[in-house]
């Protein structure tokens, strides 16, 4: 149970990032830990203690595996997740060439 | 062979061939593209000739039963949804042509187009919550690059805040349904729902509904989490804007909404009034907040984006009502805003190609000059506010209705007043666009192709609000009653898989 | 009973026709209205006879369905033949305006939404055809004399508002009764509150459709901007005809108002208010369109007051008076119109002595103006002298009468008196040298003015023949009785024609020649115009007034104390209404339109462009929804 409480916990830190940094970049660090902290949570509830992977082959003939499904769900979101990281930055990237700053208080064109 | 699956396999398929066209001529991307819309449009219209006949139509993909694999689950408000996603997407596309002819890379464009159309497809009919979670994100990122498209200062400062929310509701939702695979061991929708019938609702579920609809709501902008809305719909190219405001985040955040509270979770009013209050709830306060912002707003696209969130407020209530007619206004509601606002956003397109303008105080008199626009207009903007034979007042008539036959007389005149918000709004671009006489009287009409769409556009609302008795017979009926079966959902889903296996 | 589709559907069709092929437009227009007009007769005359009453769908327990009986027939007729005239009409007088090609769309439009509000039987569906009629207003607005935006901006807003008001007066009365179809039987009595509240919700929706305080703002301002055609036809005659059809249906065959003395008090106070406030704005005004608006207000008061006693002569007056009212205002708003098409002004001060030019047009506007004064033996008079008859009766029922009965009949005189203003202002008097080349309008212009004085004399002279027995008898759902008013009063009648008669002499004989005196100044040249007598001038100061000077030569100094008090009387009203309760009317409406406009500014200052800001917005959000759900 405590190792839910710590994905929790990251999946926190991440969000703490995103609310209260203000370089554009460490927003998307924070983004990239809560994305590691959700994958991380998938993968341990999958999670049995003494299991193996879940491989069929002739030699081990037991049903004692772990859950493949959200190792299989896990691929799939990181890759969602790297697609969204490269895009973030390339944006913050361009962000960057056109006011001259990573820090997201000063970008504020857009209000009212 | 069924044709569930080529609602967003076409598209998808679509986007990859692209940027290969691109390579050989500009023009032949836009004719694939149009062709692939409207061959999208013909088959979401064969495909509500289908649900008439079997109220669910499921498809396994690779042929793996329901709780193991992923399943396809095609009912009457998939039906509906996927024939206005093809309607927006199918007019955007005409009006594209001329609209992006200045961007650089327009194939891109076109791939991030089919992207977000192969998104927005799958999320309507999958039948399964990890595979919605894919769709959702393929369409939101495309959304992003959209939204930047132009590399402008404004833009890309939009899609980053636009992309710092989205995620945030996008990874929520990744969090519930990692929360709810732990405790129910399955993503199948039907599978989902199946055991929360027999568990009936606990806090940890109402915990995990909370997650979705913090999620959900997000993607729907509804107050407060709408402040990315605005930002990010002007920003992006008119075909878009039309787009997003028209269908995106009807998929993203309505449709997922009802789809999870009536059919999965299977509330209603009856048994979970707090939450069904909420949504009211939610509804009042973005129709309320955001309709009296937009009052303030000097910039085109930007009010509408405002109107947008006050609009979305009444499809929330119409859900929040929970009787039939309450979400058959809904239902109708999501059609009615849809044509509507995305003929509006197509006008404001339209002027800011040949005005090259979105400010309000700047654009004068070009009710004359670009007519066709101006009326086009006018008929979005009568049709939001709710005029009579348009089909806006149907989904409000109905919405009213619902309210009144619920016992929520305050609701239902709340909500007339309330729109005479958006009454004074639109009227301001009337009167300040169209109306005033100004020095920009001697603009040249809009280009040929954008007036088709627009036209296009108008035709189709017209015809919906002529016809909305044959309309509330076979589309929207038939959609309300889908979700308003409740858990039913769940025996349609294996009791086809039942018949096939 | 296809003739209910044609009457709808044949004026928009001609007129989107005629949209289409801008060509043959007139032609087609033409067509549209003239059918529109052919079936209208046939349909007034088959309604007699006969009641229908159809389904055409019904959901939600909503019944949309037509309904026709013989008052259906009648508000049909005279849509139809208002509709005509007034497209007569603006063939040349609006053939220069830049939008001239959407005109008549809107026309025709008006036309069939109103020709819907009068067919359907059910309020509902009648909220349908009421909105397209605000569409097509707003419409008609726009295509105004000079900017007309923002005249039509808040003409929708008001009516707007005031829709809304009686929509939630329909719901209410849906929610309650279970269905909301017109006429509803059993009636309504009005014992409890809800249905109070319901009538009076509806009822101020009808009422401010007819133009009554304090809703009326609108027609003042657009009277300004818009042409004169315009004005005639849709707060004029349409809409005085739909709002007082809406009225006496709602009244009389919804709820039933006879039974409550409360309610039909209410009634007759705003219209006794309306009656006069509005006349003592008309009398100060010095613009022709802003005077004759301020009547169309005024009017609706008698309608008002009349339907208000729920005595059937008070009814049927009041209904009469609806169909004189439109008849004569429309040629008011139409001749004034000529007069503006010629000289291409409506002050008053710059016009004067146009009669020996406009001959034609003198004429009708002169019967129309004796007939909104009430002179016999024109229409005006029949049609107040019944509502007074009601106010009589309705003195058995309460003490009150006299109060509705004298400013009722002071209502008229001032009329008469703010119409000598404007009669002496336009043809009169002396004719400004600039004036001089101004010619009788045109045959399309005259024309319908002229029918419709013709129109006011016909109903006068022969007002129970013709219109009673034949219009306002039949679409009441009472017996009228104390139809006895006619030969008591013939002498008394007689008599005021013979006086009137010799007045209208004299003053031809005096005003239409201005007399010519020598004026001694110590060698001055002195240009007419620097002596001439101007209308709006025309109460400032007695002394200058030639007219009540004659007058006053020929022994009648009574008259004339009597005159100068109530001239007194009425600025001071004038005053008042002017001054203190528009006023206060404006600073409301300015107030909520502060409020929410601040309101806007400062949700819109929220948003700042933060995007911690934002973030905190969602996360406050996502806690609120989660506490709520969990807990």
């Amino acid at each position: 149970m405590t190792i839910f409480v710590f994905c929790i916990a990251l999946f926190l830190i991440g969000l703490y990032a995103i609310v209260t940094k203000r370089n554009l970049i460490k927003i998307v660090i924070g983004f990239a830990l809560i994305e590691y902290s959700v994958n991380l949570l998938f993968a341990l509830i999958g999670f049995r203690r003494g299991a193996l992977a879940p491989i069929i082959t002739k030699v081990h003939t037991t049903h004692n595996f772990v859950d493949p499904i959200p190792q299989a769900l896990v691929l799939t979101a990181i890759v969602i997740a790297l697609g969204t990281t490269a895009v973030m930055l390339a944006i913050a990237l361009r962000i960057y060439e056109r006011y001259k700053t990573f820090d997201i208080s000063k970008i504020k064109r857009l209000k009212g | 062979m069924s044709i569930i699956p080529l609602y967003f396999t076409i598209p998808l398929i679509t986007a990859f061939i692209i940027p290969l066209l691109g390579k050989i001529s500009k023009s032949l991307v836009w004719i694939v593209t149009t062709i692939v819309s409207f061959a999208l449009f013909i088959l979401a219209l064969y495909g509500v000739t289908l649900t008439q006949e079997t109220s669910m139509i499921v498809y396994k993909m690779g042929n793996w039963p329901p709780p193991l694999g992923i399943v396809m689950a095609f009912d009457s408000f998939s039906a509906l949804m996927v024939l206005v996603i093809s309607i927006i997407v199918f007019t955007g596309c005409f009006f594209s042509l001329r609209y992006i002819a200045h961007y650089t890379g327009q194939w891109k464009f076109y791939t991030l187009y089919m992207l977000i159309t192969a998104g927005m497809m799958g999320i309507a009919i999958t039948g399964d919550l990890f595979n919605m979670f894919v769709f959702l994100e393929i369409a939101a990122i495309s959304s992003y690059c959209l939204v930047a498209f132009g590399v402008d200062a404004e833009e890309l400062e939009a899609s980053f805040k636009y992309m710092v929310m989205g995620e945030i509701g996008g990874l929520t939702f990744l969090l519930a349904i990692a929360l709810l695979y732990a405790r129910t061991s399955t993503l199948n929708l039907a599978d989902i729902s199946n055991t929360i019938q027999g568990n009936g609702m606990n806090s940890f579920f109402w915990m995990i509904l909370g997650m979705l609809l913090f999620a959900f709501s997000i993607k729907a902008a509804l107050v407060p989490f709408h402040t990315w809305l605005p930002d990010a719909h002007p920003a992006a190219p008119a075909p878009v804007s039309s787009l997003l405001s028209g269908i995106f985040i009807k998929v993203l955040g309505i449709y997922t909404t009802a789809r999870i509270v009536y059919n999965i979770f299977g509330l209603t009013r009856a048994n979970a009034p707090t939450f069904f209050n909420l949504l009211i709830g939610l509804g009042l306060l973005s129709i309320a907040w955001a309709g009296l912002t937009a009052l303030k707003q000097k910039d085109y696209k930007r009010l509408l984006g405002y109107s947008t969130v006050s609009q979305i407020g009444y499809i929330m209530i119409g859900f929040g009502i929970g009787n039939y007619y309450g979400v058959a206004g809904a239902v109708f509601y999501i059609l009615a805003h849809a044509l509507g606002k995305g003929l509006l956003f197509l006008t404001s397109g339209a002027v800011v190609h040949r005005a090259g303008t979105r400010e309000l105080d700047k654009l004068a008199g070009l009710g004359e000059s670009m007519s066709t626009t101006a009326w086009s207009f006018r008929f979005g903007a009568l049709s939001l506010i709710g005029l009579p034979p348009l089909v806006g007042f149907f989904a409000k008539l109905f919405i009213v209705l619902g309210a009144i036959k619920a016992g929520l007389l305050w609701l239902a005149i709340i909500a007339i007043g309330l729109s005479v918000l958006t009454l004074a709004y639109l009227l301001k671009i009337e009167n300040n666009v169209f109306m005033k006489k100004g020095k920009m009287a001697g603009l040249k009409k809009a280009p040929f192709t954008m007036r088709i769409a627009m036209v296009f556009l108008v035709i189709v609302m017209l015809l919906t609000g002529l016809g909305f008795q044959t309309l509330m017979n076979f589309i929207v009926g038939p959609a309300a009653h889908a979700l308003l079966r409740g858990f039913e959902y769940a025996q349609l889903v294996f009791g086809s898989f039942a018949l096939n296996f | 009973m296809n003739e209910i589709y044609y009457l709808i559907l044949l004026p928009l069709v001609g007129g989107l026709l005629g949209l289409l092929i801008n060509r043959l437009r007139s032609e087609l227009n033409f067509l549209g209205f003239f059918l529109t007009l052919f079936f209208a007769v046939r349909f007034f005359i088959a309604s007699r006879t006969q009641i229908i009453s159809f389904s055409l769908i019904s959901f939600a327990g909503i019944d949309f369905r037509f309904y026709v009986d013989s008052l259906t027939g009648l508000i049909i007729l005279f849509n139809a033949v208002f509709a005509f005239l007034i497209w007569l009409y603006s063939l040349k007088a609006v053939s220069k305006n830049p939008r001239e090609r959407f005109y008549y769309i809107y026309i025709a439009l008006a036309l069939s939404a109103a020709n819907g509000i009068v067919l359907s039987g059910n309020l509902i569906f009648l909220l349908i055809f009421w909105n397209l009629l605000v569409f097509s207003l707003y419409g008609l607005l726009l295509v105004g004399k000079k900017d007309s935006s923002f005249a039509a901006r808040k003409a929708v807003i008001i009516i707007g508002v005031s829709d809304f008001i009686m929509m939630l007066g329909i719901v209410m009365l849906f929610v309650k009764a279970g269905n909301a179809n017109m006429p509803l039987s059993p009636r309504i009595q009005l014992t409890s509150s809800w249905f109070i509240a319901s009538y009076i919700l509806i009822m101020v929706g009808a009422i401010a459709k007819a133009g009554s305080m304090p809703l009326h703002s609108w027609i003042p301002e657009s009277s300004k901007v818009v042409p004169a055609s315009t004005m005639a036809y849709i707060p004029a005659s349409l809409d005085k005809l739909l709002g007082i059809y809406l009225l006496t249906r709602i009244s009389y065959f919804v709820f039933d108002i006879s039974g409550s003395l409360p309610i039909r008090l209410l009634l007759m106070i705003i219209g006794a208010v309306t009656i006069i406030a509005a006349v003592g704005m008309a009398l100060v005004q010095k613009e022709t369109m802003r005077l004759l608006s301020f009547h169309a207000v005024s009017q609706v008061g008698y309608m008002v007051l009349g339907i208000g006693t729920g005595i059937p002569v008070g009814i049927a007056g009041g209904l009469f008076h609806m169909l004189n009212n439109a008849i004569y205002k429309a040629c008011l708003f139409l001749s004034a119109g000529s007069v503006e098409y010629r000289t291409k002004t409506t002050k008053l001060d710059q016009l004067g002595g146009l009669g020996t030019r406009m001959p034609i047009t003198l004429f009708a506007f002169f019967i129309a103006s004796l007939a909104i004064s009430g002179v016999p033996p024109l229409n005006g008079f029949f049609s107040k002298w019944m509502v007074y008859q009601g106010i009589i009766k309705f003195g058995k029922e309460s003490n009150l009468w006299p109060i509705f009965l004298i400013a009722a009949t002071f209502g008229s005189v001032l009329t008469l008196a703010s119409f000598l203003k404007l009669v002496h202002s336009l043809f009169l008097g002396e004719r400004p040298r600039a004036l001089d080349k101004v010619r009788e309008a045109r045959f399309e212009m005259v024309v319908p003015s002229l029918l419709l004085a013709l129109l006011c004399i016909v109903f006068g002279i022969f007002a129970y023949r013709i219109p009673l027995s034949n219009l306002i008898f039949p679409s009441i759902p009472f017996r009228v009785n104390g139809i006895g008013f006619w030969s008591p009063i013939l002498a008394t009648i007689l008599i005021l024609v013979g006086i009137i008669l010799g007045l209208i002499v004299f003053m031809f004989g005096t005003a239409l020649k201005p007399k010519r005196k020598q004026i001694f100044i110590g060698g001055e040249v002195l240009e007419p115009e620097e002596i001439s007598i101007t209308g709006p001038n025309f109460y400032s100061s007695l002394h200058n007034l030639d007219l009540l000077e004659k007058t006053y030569q020929f022994g009648e100094g009574g008259a004339f104390d009597f005159f100068n008090y109530l001239v007194g009387i009425a600025s001071g009203l004038a005053i008042i209404f002017k001054d203190v309760i528009n006023r206060i009317l404006v600073g409301i409406y300015k107030g909520i339109g502060r409020i929410i406009s601040g309101l806007g500014g400062f949700i819109s200052l929220l948003h700042n462009g933060e995007l911690y800001n934002y973030v905190g917005w969602i996360f406050l959000g996502g806690i609120i929804i989660l506490l709520i759900l969990v807990f």
